[in-house]
């Protein structure tokens, strides 16, 4: 059973084999950030190991204000914001002017498209920042509004309005690549 | 036909929480249920994570050694603090008590400034090119 205070409390004593068990048990939320924030090319397990070093230099700063998952999430969102080159101007990108992957006229996309998770997989991956952010944040690593609110800083309604559009996005680019394929399936 | 915002937000509520009863979905269209069903599921299936297995121990020695480092960083400015006290004191009794003898040994030490700042600065060069060779180390870890 991992007890978050006991085990903040053996890494400020120096325990180093603490250490390894809150690494062990974040890893997966960790790289679950990094993975899908960051651009491909780059070496996520090296990023991974910044994260994890940063929570360790600043473990004295945690207040316990909020669950120690959500607080190195926040370390894990705010290193990947900085790997992303772009962050800044897709800050901006409204969803309303922002097409995505608008690949219909590539032949060779045409035929990849037929695998619609693989399709959707690279939609995501696409997505102006902060959607995604959320979508990861409340999808992947399972946390709720108030608690992404606290990671990325956004307040809860912007966090509930950005998953809605997020996932509405989605369906509408799904429905414009097939079409008439989800009419012709059963309910 | 699009849906409207308030019937997306309802369906893709009712996806979400698997509240797929026909009279409940009956009001949407049978292509957004399909859409949305596809979205939900697209976004719940799990991703691999792709760490190397001494993933654990390279952070921990990562760590570790920054410990070590500043561990050392701190006794050595201890010791450097004491070095200068204690020469401080000794400078200062001396000239008090024997103001002939040792201005002629601060003379020596004025005449040989020059290779103490060459000494000093190589200790801090050695100490620097170990450091990042250490470092160099761990990453290849």
């Amino acid at each position: 059973m991992f007890n978050e205070r006991e085990v903040v409390a053996s890494i400020l004593a120096g325990d180093v084999q603490a250490f390894e068990r809150m690494v062990n048990e974040y890893q997966r939320l960790v790289y679950h950030v990094i993975d899908r924030l960051v651009k491909d090319g780059m070496d996520r397990e090296d990023i991974c190991q910044e994260v994890f070093i940063k929570v360790y230099r600043n473990l004295r700063s945690f207040q316990y204000r909020s669950k120690l998952s959500t607080w190195v999430a926040s370390i894990a969102y705010r290193t990947a914001l900085n790997y992303t080159r772009d962050n800044k101007r897709v800050g901006q990108i409204s969803l309303d002017d922002y097409e995505g992957a608008g690949e219909q006229d590539d032949p060779e996309r045409i035929f990849t498209n037929k695998d619609t998770a693989g399709y959707l997989r690279r939609l995501i991956e696409e997505l102006p920042l902060p959607y995604k952010s959320v979508l990861v944040l409340y999808h992947i690593n399972e946390f709720s509004y108030p608690e992404i609110g606290q990671i990325t800083g956004m307040p809860e309604g912007t966090v509930k309005s950005h998953l809605f559009r997020a996932r509405k996005f989605l369906k509408d680019k799904l429905k414009s690549q097939y079409k008439d394929e989800y009419v012709k399936r059963p309910g | 036909m699009s849906t409207s915002k308030d019937q997306d937000e309802r369906l893709q509520q009712y996806i979400e929480q698997g509240l797929e009863e026909e009279a409940l979905l009956a009001s949407f269209e049978k292509e957004d249920i399909g859409l949305y069903r596809d979205v939900f599921q697209s976004l719940a299936e799990p991703r691999e994570v792709v760490l190397s297995p001494g993933f654990t121990q390279r952070v921990a020695a990562a760590v570790q050694a920054e410990q070590d480092q500043l561990y050392s960083a701190k006794w050595a400015l201890v010791a450097l603090m004491a070095c200068g006290f204690i020469l401080l004191d000794i400078g200062v009794s001396a000239y008090g008590f024997h103001a002939g003898p040792s201005e002629h040994m601060l003379g020596l030490v004025w005449h040989f400034r020059w290779y103490a700042l060459f000494a000093l600065c190589c200790i801090f060069l050695i100490q620097a090119l170990d450091q990042f060779l250490s470092r160099r180390r761990l990453a290849a870890f």
